[in-house]
């Protein structure tokens, strides 16, 4: 089959791998429909995300077709229309039972980097570097993927292969920030970053009640989706101080809830965005923090700062001093989506959310790489590009 | 109240100038040694005079501080002594890893209980054969293709609580390998402690030797911990693999064939502690 492959640090080639079979029971092959990029395969693209190994087949977020299942898999058949969640749940151990899917115990066949670098080990995710697994990725003509049980979702009649690709990742992920926000009727919340997760995030806050959004980027067609689809009020931080409009917005209260839908690889005007990029570089520490200073920086007295942006490692100049003394309370995590995807279906086919116009630039397989360059620069207005393997 | 459970893992005491490691004649010695040790390296001059007189200056000091790390990297821990004293070893490695499966300790031990299940799931064995009513017998292929073989007797079991295995009597090197069960708070599934503990010889040197094997067996216990927890939990054991080349071909032979001993096969020198 053909497959996009990270050769090295913004080095990517289609190429002809093995075609992947089944090993286990609980295991199913997809044919993959469409295969979205993501922003948090910029990280691994950068080589901020140490363990990626030449060859490794890319992606995370798509949807497709049952091609084969395992012998204990007896509710999908050949030629079902499903989507995978892309943060893999074993669906048995003690997280998962509690619906904290992206906690898994079991489901991350390489441990050892995580356990190391966080003390426990961390879940396994498709297509996401040896440290999260080493699975595949579904940049690919087939996928293989563990736990189907758990982790493929059939697609519901009146829901398109465009809106359903997005419930693999960017959707749940920007709801699961909304949820960990904790929104209360008549919140206010900010949220950092308008790609995909963040647009998604801002719509999410209104289904789970907040009353306004704000939306901070520097790219003017993101802030203007963010205005026209999800209803924000927009600020561009090259050309605002973010934390004095939050404040002038909120009559000096700041937001009630900030989420964070950037990462480690932020951008900003001030000087602490200088000092993150330098140590960076300089491999002294990995994340870039501007966002995270910000979010928590702004929130108001005793609200919640809601962190889906991936971290990877270490950061400097982390300001537990206005956590501790605001009272706030910070909350994070990969996205359980298992436990929203049906939710999320009902809204869709509801009309009350509608991801489809996250896909900006369909492609073939074979122009994969391309559409990460053009996602990568945020070209053409780029806000995904989605592949449709041949 | 709950049984306190044994830290096997925790290590001897770091040495302190107020809480010194060394005795006195240890620390006159090093304390005699550096100075001349200093004495000569300046007067020799040179990159060789300044490197002796440093290595003089850490001895030095050594004898003054009367602490020594390397003596206490060398120091059995607490845990070590009294398994020593208990089991009149003169010296031994121990290692302890836990795990929590969710799964009832009776369906935890009765899978554990039979070697079967474990052989299975530990990449490097490549069959066990039972030799005995409760005596079994490790086959994996070491290096050179050489087959290295662990005799291992089942003992002092305590039903759904405790499993124990020793190298028979005729093993080079004694193990014994205890595998604890309880059940975890709150209904979370069962606790499985494992104290797998290796009988060193040769003093420190040999303990030493055993301490850095024993980084390696840490990791494979704590592996072999992983698959069985995903084996009760999950029915499988998770894979990254594209296709299934290279899968093990596990074979476990009940009862023992008394099959004539291969002229290859050496008793295993290694271990597992």
């Amino acid at each position: 089959m053909r497959a996009l492959t990270w050769q090295g640090p913004n080095k990517l080639q289609v190429e002809t791998v093995d075609d992947p079979s089944i090993l286990n029971p609980r295991d199913a092959i997809v044919r993959v429909l469409l295969s979205s990029v993501c922003g948090s395969d910029l990280h691994l693209l950068g080589g901020y995300v140490p363990t990626m190994q030449a060859g490794d087949i890319i992606g995370h977020e798509f949807m497709g077709e049952v091609v084969e299942t395992g012998s204990a898999i007896n509710q999908f058949k050949k030629g079902d229309r499903v989507v995978t969640v892309s943060i893999i749940g074993c669906g048995h151990c003690e997280h998962c039972q509690r619906s904290d899917f992206s906690c898994c115990d079991n489901s991350n066949p390489n441990p050892t980097a995580t356990e190391i670098a966080y003390g426990q080990p961390a879940c396994g995710i498709i297509g996401y570097s040896h440290a999260f697994g080493g699975f595949a990725g579904s940049h690919a003509t087939y996928i293989r993927v563990p736990f189907a049980d758990v982790n493929l979702f059939t697609v519901p009649e009146g829901v398109s292969d465009e809106q359903a690709v997005f419930v693999s990742d960017a959707v749940p992920t920007g709801y699961f920030a909304a949820d960990n926000a904790d929104i209360q009727p008549g919140d206010t919340v900010a949220v950092w970053g308008c790609g995909g997760v963040g647009l998604m995030a801002m719509t999410s806050a209104y289904l789970l009640g907040a009353e306004r959004v704000i939306a901070i980027d520097r790219f003017a067609d993101r802030l203007r989706l963010a205005e026209e689809k999800a209803g924000a009020i927009v600020i561009n931080y090259e050309t605002t101080d973010v934390h004095a409009a939050l404040l002038e917005l909120t009559g000096g209260r700041g937001p009630d809830r900030c989420i964070d839908c950037v990462g480690m690889e932020a951008h900003g005007t001030e000087l602490d965005y200088f000092y993150d990029k330098t140590k960076q570089m300089m491999r002294l520490h990995t994340e870039r923090g501007t966002v995270l200073r910000q979010s928590i920086r702004a929130c108001r007295k005793g609200g919640t700062v809601s962190v889906v942006g991936v971290y990877g490692g270490l950061l400097d100049k982390f300001p537990m001093g206005a956590i501790v003394n605001k009272a706030l309370t910070l909350r994070s995590g990969q996205q359980p989506g298992q436990r929203y995807v049906k939710r999320l279906f009902e809204h869709i086919q509801k009309g009350e959310l509608d991801p489809s116009y996250l896909l900006t630039h369909p492609m073939g397989l074979e122009q994969s790489a391309e559409g990460y360059g053009l996602f990568k620069d945020k070209r053409e207005n780029c806000l995904r590009a989605v592949f449709r393997p041949e | 109240m709950t049984e306190r459970p044994q830290l096997v893992a925790s290590r001897a005491a770091l040495p302190t100038p107020s809480r010194p490691n060394l005795g006195t004649p240890e620390r006159a010695v090093s304390l005699l040694a550096g100075t001349l040790l200093i004495v000569n390296g300046l007067r020799q001059g040179g990159l060789k005079g300044w490197s002796q007189a440093l290595v003089g200056a850490c001895a030095a000091w050594r004898g003054y501080s009367g602490t020594c790390r390397i003596k206490s990297a060398l120091a059995h821990t607490p845990f070590e002594q009294a398994f020593e004293q208990d089991r009149g070893w003169d010296g031994s490695k121990v290692i302890s890893r836990s795990i929590t499966v969710n799964k009832p300790r009776e369906e935890v031990f009765a899978f554990c209980r039979n070697p079967a299940d474990l052989g299975a799931l530990v990449p490097w064995i490549d069959a066990i054969e039972q030799t005995g009513e409760r005596t079994y017998r490790w086959i994996a292929t070491g290096p050179r293709d050489k087959i290295l073989y662990c005799e291992l007797e089942q003992c002092d079991a305590r039903d759904g609580r405790k499993l124990h295995w020793i190298a028979a009597p005729q093993t080079r090197f004694k193990h014994d390998i205890q595998m604890l069960f309880s059940d975890a708070p709150a209904g979370r599934g069962t606790q499985i402690k494992v104290i797998v503990a290796c009988h060193t010889s040769f003093g420190a040197a040999g303990y030493a030797l055993a301490a850095a094997i024993s980084k390696f067996s840490d990791k494979a216990l704590l592996n072999l911990l992983r698959s069985i927890k995903q084996q009760l939990e999950t029915g499988e054991v998770t894979t990254n693999r594209m296709r299934a080349q290279g899968a093990k071909d596990f074979l476990f032979v009940h009862p023992a064939a008394n099959a004539p001993q291969d002229s290859t096969t050496t008793p295993a020198t290694g271990g597992i502690a």
